[in-house]
């Protein structure tokens, strides 16, 4: 396991602090690898670089 | 007035505050009808408070008063979608639009998932081009100063190769 040391907006914090009180999560730190697990999976490279060349065929030569 | 006839266009938080950064909202126009949630438009608020609805051509808010379809929210569950992404996400399915645009890769996940047609700031950038609004040069200049410009999530490798395709589309 690697160690990450972040900085975190105190409102971002707050929020996660209320969500893992409330029972959603474990702990802070297991509730934060869950976040980033779900954040990187659905923010695949290759599904982003996908959406952004679909962006410019229709940007370009597209119809409304 | 949205009639039956006009293809409702909803769209998230994203794209009106990265095209605020980029001082190009006019580039929203042209649309025949732009809805937003009232609860994306206080998301951008809280971004942009100086941003008047006013300012963005032909933009009205809309009251999303129903849940989203069982199927949609299996999808905002997935992907832990916000209450702004689903909101936008169920006003799009109620009013059958035929264009969502966000600038979230979830939030198009999902909105592709369901069948709908799903754009963000970049191809916004890139439609001005088609429709003559902004000279090719003036877009380029934009994608160049995009990242420093803007808080829109983009890669500088994948940023440079959507400006290779401009420059070899001229």
């Amino acid at each position: 396991m690697t160690t990450l040391t972040i900085q975190c907006p105190d409102q971002l914090a707050e929020q996660l602090d209320r969500f893992v009180k409330e029972g959603w999560g474990t702990d802070i730190g297991d509730t934060i690898v869950e976040a980033l697990r779900r954040f990187l999976d659905s923010h695949r490279p290759d599904i982003v670089r996908k959406q952004m060349l679909a962006d410019v065929e229709w940007g370009l030569r597209g119809d409304e | 007035m949205v009639t039956s006839d006009m293809p409702v266009v909803v769209i998230d938080a994203g794209p009106v505050i990265h095209l605020d950064e980029l001082d190009c909202l006019d580039l929203l126009g042209g649309f025949s009808s732009l809805l937003t949630p009232e609860t994306v438009w206080a998301e951008v608020r809280r971004h942009r408070p100086s941003l008047n609805l006013g300012s963005i051509p032909g933009l009205c808010t809309a009251s999303v008063t129903q849940p989203p379809s069982e199927e949609l929210f299996a999808f905002v569950e997935t992907l832990n979608l916000d209450a702004g992404e689903t909101a936008a996400l169920t006003l799009a399915e109620q009013k059958g639009a035929g264009l969502f645009l966000t600038d979230d890769s979830a939030a198009r996940l999902a909105g592709e998932s369901r069948g709908l047609r799903v754009h963000g700031t970049i191809g916004i950038l890139l439609r001005s081009i088609r429709r003559g609004t902004r000279a090719r040069s003036s877009v380029l200049g934009l994608l160049v100063e995009i990242r420093q410009r803007s808080s829109l999530y983009l890669s500088e490798r994948l940023l440079n190769e959507v400006i290779d395709i401009v420059k070899r589309d001229s």
